[in-house]
């Protein structure tokens, strides 16, 4: 296996993972006008929370999906040092 | 006291819905995309396994989870929207206070214009077994008419009555109906919660790794577990059907009806779950039955029921050991 095609690939599924990650929040609703349903308090905080979580949660997804990249080019870069060397000699 | 507009709640509950089915459909891509990776066999190294051992062992049960929580909170939406429907259908808004404001002042007017019709009737009653010379002063059939338009003064105010009696009354049923909608997803997201907590602190070391000490993988393991007691506890209210008990039922059974019952839960288990009765007998497990009502053992069998002021149901030991002895 070349590290270019692990590169290429790494780079592809980061590119993947990144766009969804981007986009793995939830929006809040507006409330109603409810008061006394203690279903209704733990739904609405249920869902309060998953918003606030899937903030948390989509910025390590992209955190992920950076250190995917940094590590495909770290491996870039070696193939490119051990190709000049190659030439060089 | 309960206080909702209909219309705006099963709104608020349309949209949570809607967007919840947006994020199990992108964590469901997402979950996709780690497997993707983590069955790549191109990319190895020190690097690429630590990413993949993370994936696999923390994002995708974390993935997993917040999928599942999609599903439940959806459902659990759904069944709430329907109580609303039965039980208050014909109303647009349910406004307790104004309700039993309302009932009171009709009673006391009921009772009020009821006195003041008996002592007419009763009046009435008088003039028409007077002498002839005495009723001649009486307008009879105008009295007739008077009494009859009480009658149905009467009935109206009472059919009034009645309406905000039931309505009173429904909305206790409401309560009662909707009190364990959420126990499930409640679970499923505070075990989601330190996850992803822990997921953001989760560093990346000098040789390419991830920093997770063992400490932390318990935490996505117990979305695991949390995922598996939502399934026993949800087969067990399929199994039991209306037997299936709230707290507060579970409460005011006798000590040996709150046996039986233990007992059934607990053959649903062994029936369906048997690797985890052991679990369950040893303590390991406790598994939610409604808000504030856990089946769990230690050295018996019990249900924990959580008040205001916290109060263990003692089931007897022998009793439980027989039970326990048919595991």
């Amino acid at each position: 296996m070349g590290l270019k095609s692990s590169v290429s690939e790494a780079l592809r599924i980061k590119k993947i993972i990144q766009e969804q990650g981007n986009d793995v929040t939830i929006i809040s609703v507006s409330k109603a006008n409810a008061q006394g349903v203690e279903a209704h308090t733990t739904g609405e905080g249920i869902y309060d929370t998953l918003v606030t979580n899937m903030q948390m949660y989509s910025e390590c997804i992209a955190r992920d999906a950076k250190y995917i990249a940094d590590v495909a080019w770290g491996f870039d870069q070696l193939d490119q040092e051990i190709g000049n060397q190659h030439r060089g000699n | 006291m309960v206080k909702l507009t209909i219309g705006s709640v099963k709104s608020e509950l349309q949209m949570m819905n809607i967007n919840l089915t947006g994020l199990k459909s992108k964590t469901q891509t997402l979950k996709n995309r780690f497997t993707q990776f983590s069955s790549n066999q191109e990319l190895t190294g020190t690097a690429y396994n630590s990413h993949k051992d993370y994936i696999e062992n923390m994002q995708s049960p974390t993935a997993d989870g917040i999928n599942q929580l999609c599903d439940i909170m959806i459902t659990s939406n759904n069944e709430y929207s329907s109580a609303l429907d039965e039980y208050f259908g014909d109303v647009h808004e349910i406004d307790e206070a104004k309700w039993r404001t309302e009932y009171e002042g009709l009673v006391a007017n009921y009772n009020s214009l009821n006195g003041y019709f008996n002592w007419f009737m009763e009046f009435l009653g008088r003039i028409s077994g007077a002498a002839a010379g005495i009723k001649e002063h009486y307008d009879i059939h105008g009295m007739l008419r008077t009494a009859n338009s009480l009658g149905e003064q009467l009935e109206l105010i009472r059919e009034d009555i009645e309406w905000y009696r039931e309505h009173i009354e429904k909305i206790g049923e409401l309560l009662s109906a909707t009190s364990g909608i959420y126990i499930h997803a409640n679970m499923l997201s505070e075990a989601i919660g330190p996850a992803i907590s822990l997921l953001g602190k989760i560093s990346v070391g000098a040789d390419g790794g991830y920093n997770v000490c063992a400490v932390n993988r318990k935490a996505f393991q117990d979305i695991q577990n949390a995922k598996i007691m939502i399934e026993v506890s949800q087969k067990l209210q399929s199994e039991l059907g209306d037997d299936y008990l709230s707290g507060e039922e579970f409460a005011a059974l006798e000590s040996d009806e709150q046996i039986k019952y233990i007992s059934r839960l607990a053959e649903v288990v062994q029936k369906y779950f048997p690797s985890l009765s052991s679990d369950l007998a040893e303590g390991m497990i406790e598994i939610p039955l409604a808000p504030g009502l856990y089946l769990y053992a230690g050295e018996s069998i019990a249900v924990d029921v959580e008040t205001d002021s916290p109060v263990t149901l003692d089931i007897a030991v022998g009793k439980n050991k027989e039970i326990l002895g048919n595991w």
